[in-house]
């Protein structure tokens, strides 16, 4: 027994000093300490602002995000409104590409960002303020061909092209405005096969574990795995998100989100909750998201009172284990 | 028999408490032709292949990342450390694992999820990624893709249908921002010429404004705004896609994007026992 233990403390010793060893070998460590002393010298100024003072807050933050975290599912979180945005809302959002030169301001945008090749006809919008069009072509890129757009003009300044998404296959697409041939504007999009009807938000319950469930309709017709994400409004603001993994088949199907009960009993909301955005999105088999789009939904729950949700902290045991005490 | 209990469990108490204090950093790089060079000698590096869209990327680089925590000490605290596209990628592959912790517990992804304790995301001076849209959509300008590499990485882009945030909008580990409000030293001239998407000629000519920030590299990695912003002070605060996981952390301005990165101090920054 004794010359087990013998064996145990030797390991142990020696697990502990290989624990003070950086890996790898000891001459490229030596090549390190000694490349590492060199440019100590020359940055310690620079350097002493994140130094050792931030290490040990740091790590404090670090373990609070998670014990934090750590109170709610990964598929439903809180959302502290003044620091975050609706990252759907934001997802979707169009943006305006804007070149302003010598006075003249050209500005290229799209109608939407995901288009439907059922439903959708893609249009492209430019316009040109102060300044004249002439030396403007519109373009699309098809795996890195430029194909030539027509487009009319549709007032003093503004002009507009029409794609039909129809004569695309589902893929992503860039369109470039070349301006006097030195100049560029782009905008990107997509088009999508018709995965779905949406057919509308249902129905919203509590649970019998003290969830908020909204659960919607949705007519499918391509069967596969979605992404079904959501974002919780109260009083106007932001409140929760959440998330859901679903398998669909070709035929009716009801979706459901579930908001995690304590978030809405910690934060005292009484009254109607709204379920505003709403994304459904394709999982492909590398586990990518294809996004079908915005379902721009202001979906009033009923009236509920706080207490009528639970407190009880999820205690997510990943992230519990991440911890570290130091 | 007792006392040598006693000392094993005490000895066994100690190496465990020393070795969790220790770092393991891993360090992933951006967009380059020339990966082998980018962090000098730091150790623990993953090479991949930049040139590829970030669905693809991503596998090549959780592999990478896998092989290197395998070199750590068990009770090591990973850190993933990636600069500029790199950064990008890491989110994706975070997301993606926390995503599906439950319905693919055995993904890679899922495993670098777990396994991650914090992300250090270096960024730099970036003139506004539209450069690289100008690379991939006009011949005149592929010269300036040469510089990087051959490929048009789409993924790079202000490409908003293409962009990570697409795809994922929180990485589920601590997320600590590095970036770098220098711009000098950025492609020399052309870079300066190309790169002033979303933010006006007039401003950008005579007040030398750039656009820090788009819809993809500078959202995962700069200050992770949820929308375009000109991030140009270093009090200029924005809302962030996720504010539960991003944190400002270090704001550099005196260096550009690529002059720190075989800075080991600097790269090192806030890591224990790894000086």
């Amino acid at each position: 027994m004794r010359i087990k233990l013998s064996i145990l403390l030797v390991s142990l010793v020696t697990v502990s000093s290989i624990s003070f060893e950086s890996p790898g070998n000891s001459s490229s460590k030596s090549k390190r300490s000694i490349a590492s002393d060199s440019i100590q010298v020359k940055q310690v100024q620079s350097s002493k602002s994140f130094e050792n003072s931030n290490k040990e807050s740091r790590i404090k933050i670090t373990n609070e995000k998670y014990l934090e975290a750590s109170k709610y599912p990964h598929t439903s979180s809180p959302v502290d409104h003044r620091n975050s945005s609706n990252y759907l809302a934001e997802r979707f959002k169009i943006s305006n590409s804007i070149l302003e030169e010598n006075g003249t301001s050209v500005n290229l945008w799209l109608d939407k960002k995901i288009y439907n090749a059922k439903r959708d006809m893609v249009k492209i919008h430019y316009s040109v303020v102060d300044g004249e069009s002439l030396g403007m072509e519109l373009f699309l890129i098809i795996k890195e061909k430029k194909y030539k757009l027509k487009s009319k003009k549709i007032n003093n300044n503004s002009y507009l092209s029409v794609v039909d998404p129809k004569e695309l296959i589902e893929d992503d697409y860039r369109i470039i405005l070349e301006i006097d041939g030195h100049s560029n504007l782009t905008a990107n999009f997509g088009v999508r096969k018709h995965y779905f009807d949406f057919m509308g938000v249902t129905k919203d319950s509590i649970s019998s574990t003290g969830d908020l469930i909204i659960k919607s309709k949705v007519n499918v017709l391509i069967a596969g795995d979605y992404l079904v994400e959501g974002t919780l409004y109260a009083n106007g603001e932001q409140i929760a998100l959440a998330e859901s993994i679903q398998s669909l088949n070709m035929e009716d199907e009801y979706i459901d989100l579930s908001f995690y009960g304590k978030i809405i009993y910690d934060k005292k909301i009484d009254g109607e909750l709204e379920l505003r955005n709403l994304s459904i999105s394709y999982i492909r088999p590398s586990l990518a998201t294809r996004s079908l789009g915005l379902i721009k939904t202001k979906y009033k729950t009923a009236f509920y009172k706080f207490d009528q949700f639970h407190h009880e902290s999820f205690n997510n045991k990943l992230l519990l284990a991440k911890i570290r005490d130091f | 028999m007792n006392r040598f209990f006693l000392l094993a469990v005490t000895l066994l108490a100690f190496s465990n408490s020393v070795m969790s204090k220790n770092t393991c950093s891993i360090f992933v790089h951006g967009f380059t032709a020339n990966n082998k060079d980018y962090f000098g000698d730091l150790p623990r590096q993953v090479h991949w292949d930049s040139s590829q869209n970030i669905e693809e990327a991503a596998d090549e680089v959780a592999l990478g990342i896998l092989d290197q925590i395998d070199t750590c000490s068990v009770n090591d605290i990973i850190v993933l450390r990636p600069h500029s596209y790199g950064a990008a990628v890491v989110m994706y592959i975070l997301g993606i694992g926390r995503r599906f912790q439950n319905k693919y517990p055995d993904h890679h992804f899922v495993e670098i999820y777990k396994k991650t304790y914090e992300v250090v995301s270096y960024t730099g001076a970036y003139h506004g990624t539209p450069l690289m849209d100008l690379v991939c959509s006009n011949t005149s300008t592929k010269i300036v893709g040469g510089t990087f590499g051959k490929s048009c990485v789409e993924s790079l882009l202000t490409n908003s249908v293409k962009s990570v945030t697409n795809y994922v909008n929180n990485p589920g580990v601590p997320t600590y921002l590095v970036h770098s409000t220098d711009r000098s030293g950025y492609l020399n001239s052309t870079g300066t010429l190309i790169a002033r998407d979303g933010v006006s000629f007039t401003d950008f000519y005579f007040k030398g404004m750039r656009n820090q920030n788009d819809n993809t590299l500078p959202i995962s990695s700069t200050r992770a705004c949820a929308s375009q912003e000109v991030m140009l002070g270093e009090n200029q605060n924005c809302k962030k896609i996720n504010s539960s996981y991003f944190i400002d952390y270090f704001h550099e301005k005196n260096r550009n994007h690529t002059e720190f990165l075989e800075d080991k101090v600097f790269m090192l920054m806030g890591s224990i026992g790894e000086d």
